[in-house]
């Protein structure tokens, strides 16, 4: 039985770093659940950034529709391992 | 930047270079097809649509690729969101992720305001703003992606300064610069220019529409004493994306042979 691939297949504290410099915070600061614009009072235009990082970073693909999902480093990193898992097994 | 990253990218895996893409809206005829025809004098591949004449769009298309480009060509109304988002992605996949993004499908429906219809004046929003921010919201995240890229939209001294029984078009030309100003701004960060060419009287099938008294009229005004070509139009354009222009963005450009405002 394949092992389906979860947020633990990334080295997470290496994407908590990406996000974290991208949004201009102390890594400490995003922690799983803190919603970028409402807890961390982020400008919307920050997910852009932090897709345009993470593909560069992962060489992942993210489309405009993923946008709106970005909205906390949990939703990222979800995101992340399930396109990382995909390129994987592609 | 990893292969990986490269390949998402639409770049070759070695960082080889590949010819730049331009999409170009309205490209069948007048300015949209002396644009086409001038991006692929420059080096670029290109991705036009048109509306209706798809006659005028293969003499467009085999001058594009007498030029030396690849071509694509798709007859598509820009005023449909899925069909202009469609096109974007066809020309994505076929052709590669854009450089350069050139608005320029647009449309006159001119009656005085007291006569005008509903229907008259949606019709032109549609096209003109509508259709500008349906290829450009398609299009514009795959340019930050790159973290390059050049839009010019096309308005009109119509939208700058206003032209009688010409509400609606200088309503929907008007609302094209604010729109790609705002587009500077949010694209600045990523290397996106924005930018906007407003021409005045060019020599094209919709002027040749006008009646003659309206062209002489309009003729005595111009310093220059002239009709502008969409070739003229075309080289402002191809500048306009080119890195020559790279530290020129949120700007209307005006050609207009010096018609005062």
């Amino acid at each position: 039985m394949t092992a389906q691939p979860t947020i633990n297949t990334l080295d997470v504290e290496e994407l908590r770093a990406v996000v974290a410099d991208a949004l201009e915070l102390p890594v400490e600061e995003v922690t799983d659940d803190a919603r970028f614009k409402e807890d961390l009072d982020v400008d919307s235009l920050i997910s852009l950034e932090i897709a345009v990082r993470i593909e560069e970073q992962y060489g992942i693909r993210i489309d405009d529709s993923d946008l709106a999902d970005l909205g906390s480093f949990r939703l990222i990193s979800e995101l992340v391992a399930d396109r990382v898992a995909g390129r994987s097994a592609a | 930047m990893s292969a990986a990253a490269r390949a998402v990218r639409g770049e070759a895996a070695d960082g080889a270079a590949r010819r730049p893409v331009a999409l170009v809206t309205g490209g069948s005829r007048g300015i949209g097809r002396a644009v086409v025809v001038r991006l692929a004098e420059d080096g670029h591949d290109v991705a036009f649509c048109y509306r209706s004449d798809a006659d005028a769009a293969e003499t467009t298309a085999k001058a594009a690729r007498a030029a030396g480009a690849r071509v694509l060509a798709r007859r598509v109304d820009v005023a449909e969101a899925g069909a202009a988002r469609e096109f974007v992605t066809e020309a994505v996949r076929e052709l590669g992720p854009p450089d350069a993004v050139v608005t320029c499908a647009g449309i006159t429906r001119d009656r005085p305001l007291a006569l005008m219809t509903d229907e008259e004046w949606r019709e032109v929003i549609d096209t003109n703003l509508h259709g500008t921010y349906h290829v450009c919201r398609a299009a514009v995240f795959p340019l930050m992606k790159r973290r390059k890229g050049a839009i010019v939209t096309l308005s009109s001294v119509a939208g700058v300064h206003g032209s009688a029984a010409q509400t609606n078009y200088a309503a929907s030309k008007a609302g094209i610069i604010g729109f790609t100003r705002s587009l500077a701004r949010e694209g600045g960060k990523y290397g996106v220019r924005a930018n906007v060419v407003a021409p005045g009287l060019i020599t094209t099938d919709m002027t040749a529409a006008l009646p003659e008294a309206v062209t002489k009229r309009h003729l005595e005004q111009i310093p220059l004493g002239r009709a502008g070509t969409p070739k003229e139009v075309a080289d402002l354009v191809a500048y306009l994306v080119s890195d020559r222009a790279a530290y020129i963005t949120g700007q209307v450009v005006e050609i207009n042979g010096g018609l005062p405002g």
